[in-house]
């Protein structure tokens, strides 16, 4: 068990922070829940915990929802940073990470709004949720922050341009915030994921993973929990690739 | 000349962008320059080029740049996207690139606005060069974008939290572009800029680096010279650290 440990669960009403939620639950954390849907309250009811609806996007939803959380249980322990996916993904994904010449490209086409509402989406939710919870972790002393990103961060993508150019910058922004709250017993990591079951992709996409088959929800929770612990106390900074091998760079 | 290439220069006032525009004349480039203060009429006027005051965070003003430019000379065959500083540095920066212990940065107190104004500085104004000009390179058979970065793009720093996190997008975008548009003969890289003479750092800084000296923005622009031109015809999305070794990174 987790010892009355809190985790928040951004963007939970259904896939990752869903599958995260239910594992936390699992291994005894109390959880505050958002999502835009009203999914995150059904799963909260469903699992005795608080859940809120909110946007990722919206500062003042992040704002309620670590103060709901901090209301209700008094500390936060951990945080999942899930967020929703981009709206300008293309092509069909058949071929896994490697490049595609037959892809009819969008990347000029974006919209400066577009890229604007991607940054909101895909880094700054990040940014101003640590602005939130730091404060308070630094006060108790210790903290574990877990960023959902995606492995196209590493190696970009045209089937996903907002993904593959914002999401470096959360990967910069997990380093930094490392070398900084570290040294507070503050850590902070991101999962980088490659193709997970909530999504539905060709079947073509698994002979590209090692594993042959995109990670499960179930999967996705045990690598934020272990995170989390203290089995990974000294993992700081990191972009972790959770792909079944998918990623080629070493 | 007949033959002669066309090149934009932005930022290309001062330091790094001047001497670019210089070393490019040099080479029988003409040129298309522009900066937010006047200075780049002026080094236009005596380059024998075209000079604008305008913003790299302006898609309106990027456009006025390459329309000004296909009307004064009917093609661009090279861009040099050249940009400005970020505003937060950290007051005494760390002595070199890797992880210091005394340096704390800014990277929460960084209001939104910052982050937003990074983003533009940063980011966008690639994407609003290469908005403008791919298309226009595509109908005359092709060209050559480079894109000004710093190693810490690529190793992110609290010295400089701005550069580290969106440059980092930067990065990517060339990756992207490259994708899309190498197969049309244009080709992006960003050059990966160390410590420049330009500025003034610790002597800490030049300890960090392998070469024990900074770079004069005059070599700088031999080796951005360098990369515009068809030597380097096969090189494409490449992110190429120009830095005396300073890049620890393989």
């Amino acid at each position: 068990m987790a010892d009355d440990k809190v985790a928040v669960v951004t963007a939970s009403g259904q896939g990752i922070g869903a599958g995260v939620a239910r594992g936390l639950h699992a291994k005894g954390y109390r959880l505050a829940l958002m999502s835009p849907s009203g999914r995150s309250i059904a799963l909260a009811n469903e699992l005795g915990c608080v859940g809120l609806n909110g946007s990722v996007t919206e500062p003042a939803d992040l704002e309620a929802l670590v103060g709901t959380a901090l209301d209700e249980y008094g500390h936060i322990d951990a945080v999942c940073a899930n967020t929703g996916l981009e709206e300008w993904g293309v092509g069909s994904d058949s071929r896994g990470i490697a490049f595609n010449p037959d892809l009819e490209s969008n990347l000029l086409d974006v919209t400066d709004e577009g890229w604007i509402g991607g940054l909101d989406l895909l880094f700054m939710y990040a940014v101003r949720l640590a602005r939130l919870v730091t404060p308070h972790m630094l006060e108790r002393g210790k903290g574990a922050i877990v960023n959902i990103s995606s492995e196209a961060a590493h190696a970009p993508m045209l089937e996903y341009p907002l993904t593959s150019t914002i999401r470096t910058g959360l990967s910069a922004f997990t380093k930094l915030y490392s070398d900084k709250y570290s040294r507070h017993n503050i850590r902070m990591n991101t999962v980088m994921v490659g193709y997970a079951s909530n999504l539905g992709f060709p079947p073509e996409v698994s002979r590209c993973i090692p594993m042959q088959r995109p990670g499960s929800m179930e999967e996705a929770a045990g690598i934020v929990a272990l995170l989390f612990s203290d089995d990974a106390a000294y993992i700081t900074g990191e972009n972790l690739m959770w792909d079944g091998g998918l990623a080629r760079g070493l | 000349m007949t033959d002669q290439k066309i090149a934009i220069v932005t930022a290309a006032g001062k330091g790094i962008g001047a001497a670019a525009a210089r070393e490019l004349h040099a080479r029988g480039w003409r040129l298309s320059l522009m900066s937010p203060s006047t200075s780049s009429i002026e080094l236009a006027k005596e380059l024998g080029g075209i000079g604008f005051a305008g913003s790299v965070t302006s898609q309106a003003d990027v456009d006025a740049l390459v329309d000004a430019t296909m009307a004064e000379y009917g093609r661009v065959d090279g861009v040099i996207n050249n940009t400005g500083w970020e505003d937060w540095s950290a007051e005494r920066n760390s002595g070199g690139i890797d992880f210091n212990w005394d340096v704390d940065g800014h990277l929460l107190d960084i209001p939104d606005s910052g982050l937003y104004e990074g983003f533009e500085l940063m980011f966008m104004n690639v994407v609003r060069m290469a908005r403008a000009v791919t298309g226009h390179m595509r109908e005359s058979g092709g060209g050559a974008i480079l894109n000004i970065s710093t190693p810490v793009a690529l190793e992110p720093t609290q010295d400089y939290p701005i550069s580290s996190m969106f440059r980092a997008m930067m990065s990517s975008f060339t990756k992207l572009h490259s994708d899309a548009f190498a197969r049309d003969n244009i080709r992006m890289n960003t050059i990966l800029v160390g410590y420049v003479n330009n500025f003034e750092f610790l002597p800490e800084c030049y300890r960090s680096i392998p070469m024990g000296r900074g770079v004069d923005c005059e070599e700088m622009a031999c080796s951005l010279a360098a990369f515009l031109s068809d030597d380097a015809r096969y090189v494409s999305g490449e992110n190429i650290a120009v830095d005396g070794g300073l890049k620890r990174g393989l």
